[in-house]
């Protein structure tokens, strides 16, 4: 102890219910300060409540405050006072405060940890809850948005006798499922050979894609392992992710700019591409599919060994990247050429007959300006 | 040392009014402060900033002196994290939520997205007004002089709805009742404040400010105009680009002569019309801060202020520089900037009865500033 029990300072004391400045003596005693003015105790403060808004550096102005007063202020110059108080209330020195400042920052990381891992839950398992429970006429008009950006100005194909083939065709191989009406399939004049399926059982096949299969069956794999993503709901999912990374940047953001709509969340499709599980269900569905309704799979090979050939075995981006790529994305071409080569034969029947298969292929050679413009909805589908 | 004694002396006197005194009274420790806030920040992914934000106002409250005594900042970065926390949860939420629902159910629908967006502006300009009451009366509420705080004692609702209604004349009336709106808003919530259990008391009409106000419309008119003859001129960058991308329509010199164009355009003109904007406004903010703090008064203490056209640009390029060239990091500078300014220009003049100011009542609000925070409101 540098300071006698019984030393006493000058200071001024503000006590809180008024603006009066009392000219106080300060005694430091052991166990608590006592304030007061003349004969009139206006404080007793024990140490161990004693709070500094800045800390407190021996040989400086002190100015305190007490839990039991927070409004009550204690200023007083004299460098012994704030020696004396350091020495019985450590809590208010330079190191003391460092030390909270230290915890704080340490909760503060936890903080955002936690907010980064209820953020990664929510998007890694909601999306799919959510995709689920959606309206089947929010989907719908969902994917129809998505078919908008998607196509732009492309054509929609709608050759009479081609429509017929197709109808043909996605009658047979939906007709083991619990919901056959839900798969709508639209041929559109793409630049591409690809396929997709959109929101609402929405599949988009391109031209290109029918004209480089060699055969029905090809067409029809592609087209089951469509409807894979269909019942997984994968693009629905993959949307309202997309839309919940864009609510919480804006939430973290402040919501200063609350202006993102449906537009905007197309224009994240580039962000569309699903994962090798997702994928690798989808083979999954394609294949039960095929098995049930007695589709060949070495159509759907190859197919796969054609754009292998053409394309080559890409992994990741390519020319076609902004677009949801069948082929561009993972599970690599080989390992899903193998897999479907070590099925079992099973029996079978042509998936549409040959004059149907010249139809089909001609789908988007035919057709009258006008149909073009109708909407997707209202195309296929009986 | 001194401090005490002249603090002190009056107090021999009690109940006696004593002469006020405003004074900006600089302190160490801002630049340790600014730097320690940004690391901070940054390794706490943002959440520290609410305490940054807290210590720099505590070191620029306690430069603040008063009568030789300077003010406290009691507020907390706990209390501004949750009103952030709760602001997100209830309002941004929610709103960005109706959004992205509208978005699903009518994709594509431009009017059912124009009525969403409506509604939610409109939403919004009301809670502005409650995020502006709301933060001045937590800052009231924990800035403490002598052991007294202040309060608002109004409610942030009513004050919202005025907020609100009057936003709508703005358009309407072609921006001229933009000093009327003004000086509605400020005798309002200067009328409501309270510091103990005393009042502020604000009087007087929008009248003197007009003439400054046609400066700053006119001035606008003309800078508007400028704008508009300039970024046509970089419109010709079109030109260029066209040249720049097909190489046989390049015509060496010409295209020379064009990208300097641009250059000039938009490192000399584009700044320049805005410096002309920049004065165009301090002529009426300089203005409007003079005439406002006339019409305030305290007890029997009188206020004023000396703001020049000239010194406030010079504060607020300096600012905008200070902030830009810093990433942000100096952010703390442009704030004390701000208040050292205001400090050294306001005169206070009359005497104050301390001894009878008694402490607030009002009940003090249990977090800050969520909506004010949110809308961005102002630079503290």
């Amino acid at each position: 102890m540098r300071s006698e029990p019984s030393k006493t300072y000058d200071g001024l004391f503000y006590d809180g219910e008024s603006a009066k400045a009392h000219e106080a003596v300060v005694r430091c005693s052991t166990t608590v300060i006592v304030v007061s003015e003349g004969a009139n105790v206006l404080a007793t403060w024990s140490y161990a409540d004693l709070i500094s808004p800045d800390p407190l550096s021996a040989g400086r102005r002190a100015r305190l405050t007490h839990v039991s007063a927070p409004y009550a202020r204690l200023v007083v110059e004299d460098r012994g006072f704030s020696e004396c108080v350091l020495d019985r209330a450590p809590q208010l020195s330079k190191r003391a405060h460092n030390l909270q400042t230290l915890k704080l920052v340490m909760g503060c990381m936890a903080v955002a940890a936690v907010f980064a891992g209820i953020a990664f839950l929510l998007l890694t398992f909601a999306p799919r809850t959510v995709a689920s429970v959606m309206p089947d006429e929010w989907r719908l008009s969902l994917g129809n948005q998505v078919i908008k950006t998607l196509v732009g100005k492309r054509k929609l194909c709608t050759g009479p006798a081609g429509l017929h083939a197709l109808e043909a065709m996605r009658k047979r191989i939906s007709a083991h499922e619990a919901n056959p009406g839900q798969f709508q399939v639209l041929v559109y004049d793409l630049a591409i050979v690809n396929a997709f399926a959109l929101p609402g059982g929405l599949i988009v096949i391109s031209g290109k894609l029918i004209e480089a299969a060699s055969g029905p069956e090809g067409v029809a794999g592609v087209l089951a392992h469509e409807m894979g993503h269909v019942i997984e709901r994968d693009s629905e999912t993959q949307l309202v992710r997309a839309m919940g990374i864009s609510l919480l940047q804006q939430v973290m953001l402040g919501g200063g700019q609350i202006s993102d709509s449906i537009g905007g969340v197309a224009g994240l499709l580039a962000l569309l591409t699903y994962t090798r599980e997702a994928e690798r269900r989808a083979d999954v569905h394609a294949q039960r599919i095929m098995q049930a309704t007695g589709v060949q799979p070495d159509g759907l090979i190859k197919f796969f060994e054609f754009v292998k050939d053409k394309y080559g075995s890409k992994s990741d981006d390519d020319d076609g990247g902004s677009l949801l790529n069948l082929f561009s994305t993972h599970p690599g071409l080989d390992e899903r050429i193998g897999k479907l080569k070590a099925l079992p034969k099973w029996p079978s029947t042509p998936v549409i007959n040959q004059t149907q298969w010249t139809d089909l292929k001609s789908i988007c050679s035919s057709g009258t300006p006008k149909e073009e413009k109708k909407s997707p909805d209202s195309t296929t589908n009986g | 040392m001194t401090n005490i004694s002249d603090a002190t002396t009056p107090t021999g006197v009690p109940g006696g009014p004593q002469p006020v005194s405003l004074e900006y009274v600089p302190q160490p420790g801002l630049g340790g402060l600014a730097i320690k806030n940004f690391l901070l920040t940054v390794i706490t992914l943002g959440i520290y900033s609410f305490w940054g934000k807290t210590n720099v106002r505590r070191h620029l409250w306690s430069c603040i002196h008063l009568m030789d005594e300077p003010l406290e900042y009691t507020g907390t970065g706990k209390e501004l994290f949750l009103g952030m926390l709760i602001v997100s949860l209830i309002i941004v939420v929610p709103l960005a939520a109706l959004q992205f629902a509208i978005g699903i159910m009518f994709p594509g629908d431009l009017v059912a997205e124009a009525v969403a967006q409506g509604l939610v502006l409109v939403v919004l300009i009301y809670l502005i007004g409650v995020g502006i009451y709301r933060a001045r009366r937590y800052r009231l509420s924990r800035t403490v002089w002598r052991g007294i705080r202040g309060t608002l004692s109004g409610s942030p609702w009513a004050y919202a709805w005025s907020n609100f209604w009057m936003t709508f004349t703005l358009p309407l009336s072609l921006l001229w009742t933009y000093p009327w709106v003004r000086t509605r808003l400020n005798s309002r919530i200067t009328n409501e404040m309270e510091f103990g259990t005393r009042p502020f008391a604000f009087s007087g009409g929008a009248g003197p400010l007009y003439t400054r106000f046609a400066v700053l419309w006119i001035g606008g008119i003309i800078t508007l105009v400028l704008m508009y003859v300039a970024l046509s001129l970089a419109g010709l960058g079109a030109v260029i680009e066209i040249m720049l991308t097909d190489p046989e329509g390049l015509e060496g010199t010409n295209a020379y002569f064009l990208i300097g164009l641009l250059f000039i355009v938009f490192l000399v003109v584009i700044p320049f019309i805005s410096l002309l904007m920049a004065m165009f406004r301090a002529v009426y903010v300089s203005g409007e801060m003079n005439y406002f703090a006339a019409c305030t008064s305290y007890d029997s203490v009188q206020f004023k202020m000396n703001a020049t056209t000239g010194s406030l640009i010079g504060l607020v390029v300096g600012n905008f520089f200070i902030v830009l060239f810093t990433l942000g990091i100096a952010m703390p500078f442009a704030q004390q900037r701000l208040i050292r300014y205001v400090c050294n220009r306001m005169t206070l003049t009359g005497v104050l009865n301390v001894d009878a100011i008694q402490q607030s009542q009002a009940q003090l609000d249990r977090r800050g500033e969520g909506l004010a925070e949110a809308f961005d409101i102002d630079a503290f």
